[in-house]
């Protein structure tokens, strides 16, 4: 079987010249030719939205320009003097005008080629135009997925507590600060009584939509379980054992509880597999850690862990800080070389003994960005956390 | 950095050596590689990471997924040889109070031996 050979659909003649005219009668027994005076009459011929012409023939290469700005795909051959600036799609046979007899031998090489550009850029627009569609649905997915975060961000925004100012013994503050649009770190304050105010930071493993969702529903458990019981170690035994339940693995939290008792002015507080708070006193130089035996929540039932309970008398001016590892593990090459210096500890309670007569507010504000200070970042690289809380003398506040 | 995870036998127990930093982005790789040396049911593992630089909370969490996993398939499972910073991040979780943490890979293979 002889290959079968691609034929153009329609070849275009446009001149009025004799050799155009023997140009017609050496195509014209192989293939559908139209003759033409000039290219303005061409164009206005065609039928708009029709095949293109696979093929014209002309004299002039800015009238075949210009015909190709309608169709271009159609290949252009110039048989003029004029030199023509050829490319794929136009090619410059002068020696047509001489020789048009021998138009089939130069026409079919030419015409193959061109075909199997086509046929070639065809398949790429194919490609592409999948490409772009695949494109625009993988942005649609992406605004999906910006707008869910954007509602996941707004649900634990309202889950934070609205306000801080719960007990007119304590000027509270919290700064936090997620690594993503959302984080596994949370702070709540909580009316136990009516003399006993609740007061909580926790850090879920991770970060991300997944560590909040965690954290979400740490926080509810918190809030159910932290209300009826007084004793902070009681509580997180409770939360323990639901965490424990439905933890999944490999992940689990971390916490500082603490219950401010208004009559007493005494401090109750859990440390559950968490950095230890800090004590300031008012006038004195030594920062106190506040810790207590207690692992991470939601990896060992309570039954197998015990979780112990600290108390400490506070005076007025008196000040705690809890904060989240974040804080502790920031260095300078992030993702790089974690072997490289981190903040520490030590660096920390040396930034909170510097700010040790700031406001509260400012003294959380400064601390946070001493931490980015340090590590050169305009961000943290965890989701970051610090709660600050003072006792206030009443009489101190109400003349303040 | 990354992390590396090389593995080699002690007679029955099988060691797997971290070094580099063990965090959120990489903490598949070893939890993928610790289900798979549980089925070969060696008699301990140790978990060695004297050239463990640095761990994150995540790290941690895959520990604890490691030793519960092994526990529940009856092998003991050890920690070893870990460097300050990595040693303070275990104490703060107070995870060292239910894993065996030992100062050098020769005493945790000592402990599992005897």
């Amino acid at each position: 079987m002889s290959p079968q050979f691609p034929k153009p659909n329609l070849i275009l003649l446009v001149g009025s010249t004799p050799e155009f005219l023997i140009l017609e009668q050496q195509l014209g027994h192989l293939f559908t030719v139209e003759l033409y005076q000039e290219v303005e009459e061409v164009l206005s011929t065609l039928q708009p939205g029709g095949a293109s012409p696979e093929i014209i023939i002309g004299r002039s290469g800015e009238e075949l320009r210009r015909f190709q700005d309608k169709y271009p795909e159609t290949l252009a051959i110039c048989i003029g003097d004029e030199e023509a600036q050829e490319d794929l799609n136009l090619i410059q046979f002068s020696f047509l005008q001489e020789h048009p007899d021998q138009i089939l031998e130069h026409l079919f090489p030419v015409f193959l080629k061109h075909h199997e550009l086509l046929q070639e850029n065809r398949r790429m627009n194919g490609h592409l135009e999948m490409v772009e569609m695949l494109n625009e649905h993988l942005i649609s997915l992406q605004k999906q997925s910006r707008y869910d975060l954007e509602q996941a961000r707004v649900a634990q925004e309202l889950l934070l507590p609205h306000s801080l100012n719960i007990s007119e013994h304590l000027q509270i503050q919290a700064e936090f600060i997620p690594m993503d649009e959302v984080g596994g770190d949370f702070y709540d304050v909580l009316r136990l009584n009516d003399h006993l105010i609740g007061m909580v930071v926790a850090d879920v493993t991770g970060h991300g939509l997944s560590a909040s969702m965690i954290a979400m529903m740490l926080r509810l458990t918190f809030r159910q379980v932290g209300g009826s019981h007084s004793s902070t170690q009681e509580a997180i035994s409770r939360i323990n054992d639901t965490l424990n339940d439905y933890m999944p693995p490999g992940r689990f939290a971390s916490l500082f509880y603490m219950v401010f008792d208004e009559q007493t002015h005494e401090l109750t507080y859990t440390c559950a597999g968490h950095p230890p708070a800090y004590l300031i006193r008012k006038g004195d130089d030594e920062i106190i850690s506040l810790s207590t035996e207690g692992v991470v929540l939601g990896v060992l039932p309570s039954d197998v862990v015990q979780y112990g309970e600290g108390k400490v008398l506070l005076n007025p001016g008196d000040r705690i800080l809890i904060y989240t590892d974040a804080l502790l593990e920031t260095n300078p090459a992030w993702g790089k070389n974690r072997s490289s210096e981190l903040f520490g500890e030590p660096r920390l309670r040396k930034t909170l003994f510097s700010l040790r007569n700031e406001s509260l507010s400012s003294m959380t504000q400064k601390i946070m960005q001493s931490v980015l200070n340090f590590a050169g970042k305009d961000r943290f690289d965890d989701d970051a956390t610090l709660m600050g809380v003072e006792v206030h003398a009443l009489e101190q506040k109400e003349a303040s | 950095m990354s992390l590396q995870i090389e593995l080699s036998t002690s007679g029955a127990v099988q060691v797997v050596t971290l070094a580099g930093t063990l965090e959120s982005s990489n903490v598949s790789k070893l939890k993928q590689q610790l289900e798979e040396l549980v089925k070969e049911t060696p008699s301990g593992i140790v978990l060695s990471l004297e050239d463990l630089d640095f761990l994150d909370s995540s790290g941690i969490g895959i520990i604890l997924f490691g030793s519960k996993l092994s526990l529940s398939h009856r092998i003991p499972f050890l920690l070893s040889g870990p460097n300050e910073v990595v040693r303070q991040t275990i104490a703060l979780t107070q995870i060292d109070r239910f894993l065996q943490v030992t100062p050098s890979l020769e005493v945790a293979l000592e402990r599992l031996a005897s």
